[in-house]
């Protein structure tokens, strides 16, 4: 019964969620002329490839793909990295205003992005970012959620692990890599797939830091076919933002097998 | 792990980009979509005539260009050549050298002469207090009304100039057509607009208010007929003759039109493009003349940015001259856009037909639009009150606000806007 | 006693670097700037605490904090029970689960501006499908978006939409660190699922739920991406959150000092909001 109520429940919400993904990939296959007609049909009437086909030709995908696919990995590489460890850093450490600095990475989640835009600029402009991949790379490897994450799943480690392994004379160092890292495998999936999703659409950074058309990144694209004057082709905006989820859906699916498996699998010793 | 291969690769093929330029290489931001097609299709010809001279065309997405421009001009970090929307043109003006020796040089003509060849709509917007010359026109827009030919057929309605009709409709006759051509048809609405300060200061002049007078005092609570007037386009909503989707919610007005649900589209020559896509029966027509017979014009134009630097300035001097005056780049930029010419008695030949309509009847428009409809639209203070004016109307007709509320806040934001800048400007 | 400081805290310098270099720098300038008149064209000038005092009489900022405030209610109970269910159905690592999840999680990796303007199409009064479907069967269609209530429900639709994907993978990152022994346990002793989870599997989850409650309130208040492009704010004001507000004053009107000021007042009360919620939840 119990069972039966579930899979009816994740059948009512599936189809709810993805209404709208559906629709606009089923858009993405039709004419602009069909988009525009009313009443709005649900499957292309006449199928075409024209968005796709108008995406391809007057963008270099590629190489906006090889842009934002640098950025996406070496910048999840650098956020999982850094806030792994200072989530652990600020959850079990010790030090003066530790609940302060706690609460700072709090206030930090309010913060929004465009608000801080202009001395960001200022900022990246001073290291000498412009125009420079890094600069899409470094200004967003702290990112607050994923740091709050980290935070909250690390103190859920419970203390006596850690100082069992310290009464046992391992150093801080081995401590994280031995126990700390092993057990963070599902915050690390979350993570990745987390810091991959949001360098992927990420917006602003590449607005302020890009000016050439070798740097952009897929949203920087995304973002400049919308034109002028309303004349926005939507079949090419969807046909293009439908491939851009394509990778992040790889990513998904990639990291929950490399990380999600092994846990539940061997199950936590406590 | 495998993964970290492909990963590496990535990183070896990014670290890889390089770019090298020995000739001069001119920077150029503009919008994306067909302006840029546009662009490139003009360069290619013109690096047949200069092929000393490199593009690099840079495309800003249109809903951040003024943030992009202004952070350039803070940092220093400046294009050669920008193309901008008229609203922002004259905030920039300062920051672009100014073209008057270069049009004696290149074209051969005076300043004067090179000002006379437009529309006096346009050269009002390029030249400074000081009588520089700071822009040429990339392209000229006009509003203008579009009709769908198979609704005013079936309803028996004539429309001006290409449906049987000559001269423009009364707004009075207007209205009575909105209603027939709704009824004939069994539409839900008759007209489209898109929620625009620059629409409705289009409609106010025809019906002979004006928002901000030639002195750009604000007039709204002062015109006695101006309370009146705003109503009567209130009531066009509730009367469901124009969509209130459109102006309560920010909906894309071509998709009612394009859709069926609406006869008419107060729109202009920039829908050119969109509405051929539709593939249907879209005939340009005249805007209703009521006090006053006018039009608002728009466009983009095109400047060289000071960067100090001697031979790029000139070098983007030469190719602005030669994109904006007609005859050379101009014609091939505006056939690959659908956009209308700024110079007067400039034939550009097309290849779809509906473009000569659309420049009689815009053309027509141009001619017989007061200075004042420009000068006015031209100030800091009218361009910096186009938010407030739409969030107010809009909310009048979302009915959260009466219209008097609506007017005495507008009045505010033009006095706080006034202090701002320190005058009217 | 303990010592002032360990060792263990340098893990998080690393951290502590981009956080002080790229945020909080920023928003110390904010702070700074916020006492100037700027229009990051001509040179700042300094002008004390007119841009505050300015404030206080500025009725469209106070009506969008409340509006805000509005939306955060309506918004973080769905935010937070949605994923919740989703997880608990979907934590564990079955092949099943694992496709669901992906497709959850796709309207997050949408990009904003395709995903809402989906949203803008379905819901619109009289070109939209929501509306056909309503009308072809009978019923009068919905104004989405042309009254504030509707309105404000609509953004918090999308909201939710865009939110339960991350949210849900918070969960079941919290869930797949409760061993599985504990639910075990608590099934032999005669508990049923619903029991289980409730008393064995929610409390264990207290940090989770925090993490959960705080990140849902935060990217409501903050965000305004999806109502630029849904409402613009409309009808009226009814949806002009803050940060939209706040956009709209230094971006198109170009009072980046107020926008400041603003900003401020707006990432006081946010912390307000934020410290409350975690007191709440930590009691």
């Amino acid at each position: 019964m119990a069972r039966y109520i579930k899979l009816i429940f994740l059948i009512v919400m599936l189809l709810l969620y993805m209404l709208p993904v559906y629709y606009s990939i089923a858009s993405s296959f039709k004419g602009l002329k069909e988009i525009y007609s009313y009443p709005p049909t649900v499957f292309p009437q006449n199928p075409s490839l024209q968005g796709y086909i108008e995406a391809l030709r007057k963008q270099d995908m590629l190489t906006y793909l090889r842009n934002t696919l640098f950025v996406a990995v070496v910048a999840t590489i650098i956020t999982v990295m850094t806030s792994v460890m200072g989530g652990y850093g600020l959850a079990k450490g010790t030090f003066i205003g530790k609940i302060t600095l706690n609460r700072l990475v709090v206030m930090t989640l309010f913060i929004t992005a465009q608000v801080i835009m202009v001395p960001l600029f200022v900022i990246i402009r001073r290291l000498g970012l412009i125009n420079n991949l890094w600069g899409l790379i470094l200004p967003a490897v702290y990112t607050p959620t994923g740091m709050f994450t980290a935070i909250q799943y690390m103190r859920d480690i419970p203390d006596e692990f850690l100082e069992s392994a310290k009464v046992d004379g391992a150093s801080e160092w081995a401590i994280f890599w031995k126990i700390v890292f092993p057990l963070s495998k599902p915050l690390i999936a979350a993570l990745s797939i987390f810091s991959f999703t949001w360098r992927w659409n990420d917006f602003v950074l590449p607005l302020l830091v890009v000016n050439k058309r070798s740097l952009y990144t897929l949203q920087l694209a995304l973002a400049v076919i919308q034109g002028e004057f309303g004349g926005t082709p939507w079949n090419t905006i969807l046909a293009f933002s439908t491939l851009t989820i394509i990778p992040t859906l790889v990513i998904f699916l990639l990291f929950q097998r490399f990380f999600m498996r092994g846990i539940t699998a061997g199950g936590l010793k406590y | 792990m495998k993964y970290f291969k492909w990963i590496s690769l990535f990183l070896i093929a990014a670290l890889a980009v390089s770019a090298v330029a020995a000739k001069i290489k001119l920077v150029v931001w503009c919008g994306g979509g067909t302006e840029r097609e546009g662009l490139e299709a003009a360069i290619v010809e013109y690096k047949k005539q200069n092929p000393d001279v490199e593009f690099e065309l840079v495309d800003v997405p249109y809903a951040q260009y003024e943030q992009k421009v202004r952070l350039g001009i803070m940092s220093g970090d400046l294009p050669d050549l920008v193309t901008i929307t008229y609203p922002y043109a004259p905030g920039y003006m300062q920051y672009m050298i100014d073209l008057r020796p270069y049009i004696q040089k290149h074209l051969g003509i005076t300043p004067d002469q090179y000002l006379k060849a437009m529309y006096d709509v346009t050269a009002v917007r390029i030249v400074d207090t000081k009588g520089e010359i700071r822009y040429v026109p990339l392209h000229f827009t006009m509003q203008c009304l579009w009709v769908n030919a198979d609704y005013f057929k079936k309803a028996k309605i004539p429309f001006p100039p290409f449906g049987g009709r000559s001269e423009p409709w009364t707004w009075e006759e207007f209205v009575d057509v909105l209603k027939k051509v709704k009824e004939a048809n069994n539409l839900p609405y008759a007209m489209s607009m898109q929620r625009t300060a620059e629409r409705l200061f289009c409609y106010l002049g025809i019906r002979g208010v004006k928002i901000l007078d030639e002195n750009l005092e604000f007039m709204l609570d002062k015109d006695p007929r101006a309370k009146q007037v705003l109503e009567e386009f209130i009531s066009l909503f509730k009367e469901n003759l124009m969509v209130p989707a459109e102006w309560i919610a920010a909906q894309d007005p071509n998709m009612a039109f394009t859709g069926g649900l609406t006869a008419v589209l107060w729109a202009g020559s920039w829908s050119t493009l969109d509405l051929l896509k539709a593939e249907k029966n879209f005939v340009p027509a005249y805007l209703p003349k009521d006090a006053e017979w006018l039009s608002c014009e728009g466009g983009r134009f095109f400047g060289a940015f000071k960067t100090g630097k001697q031979d790029r300035e000139e070098a983007a001097a030469k190719f602005a001259l030669w994109i904006g005056w007609k005859g050379l780049g101009y014609d091939i930029y505006l056939k690959k856009t659908y956009h209308m010419s700024a110079y007067k008695e400039h034939e550009v030949d097309y290849d779809k037909e509906v473009m000569k309509q659309v420049q009689a009847v815009c053309g027509r428009l141009a001619e017989v639009t007061p200075n004042w409809v420009v000068t006015v639209r031209n100030s800091t203070v009218y361009s910096r009150l186009q938010t407030p004016i739409v969030s107010q109307m809009s909310a009048v007709i979302a009915g959260q606000m009466n219209l008097d509320e609506a007017i005495k806040n507008i009045r505010k934001e033009y006095e706080k806007l006034v202090a701002e800048l320190g005058g009217k400007k | 006693m303990k010592k002032l400081i360990n060792s263990r805290f340098l893990f998080a310098v690393p951290a502590l670097v981009f956080l002080f270099i790229f945020v909080l720098l920023p928003v110390f300038s904010v702070f700074v700037m916020s006492f100037f008149s700027w229009d990051l064209l001509s040179p700042p000038k300094f002008t004390g605490w007119d841009n505050f005092l300015r404030l206080l009489e500025d009725k469209w900022f106070w009506n969008s904090i409340w509006v805000s405030i509005k939306l955060l209610m309506m918004t973080v109970p769905m935010c937070f029970f949605v994923p919740l269910a989703l997880a608990v159905c979907l934590y564990k690592e079955t092949t099943f689960s694992k496709i669901l999840r992906a497709f959850f999680y796709w309207p997050y990796m949408m990009p904003a501006v395709a995903g809402t303007t989906m949203f803008k199409w379905l819901l619109s009064y009289d070109l939209g499908l929501l509306n056909h479907i309503i009308k072809s069967a009978g019923f009068s269609p919905v104004p989405w978006l042309l009254k504030p209530t509707p309105a404000l429900f609509a953004i918090s639709l999308l909201r939710t939409w865009g939110m339960t994907g991350l949210l849900m993978m918070m969960f079941i990152t919290g869930l797949q660190s409760v061993p599985e022994e504990f639910h075990e346990a608590a099934r032999v002793d005669g508990a049923n699922r619903w029991q289980t989870f409730w008393y064995v599997t929610f409390p264990l989850l207290k940090n989770t739920n925090l993490l959960v409650l705080t990140t849902a309130i935060a990217h409501v208040f903050r965000d305004f991406a999806g109502v630029y492009v849904l409402t613009g704010g409309g009808p009226g004001y009814s949806t002009m959150v803050t940060p939209l507000y706040i956009y709209n004053t230094a971006f198109t009107q170009w009072r980046i000092g107020y926008a400041y000021a603003m900003s401020v007042v707006f990432l006081l009360v946010s912390f307000v909001i934020a410290v409350v919620t975690l007191r709440v939840r930590e009691r």
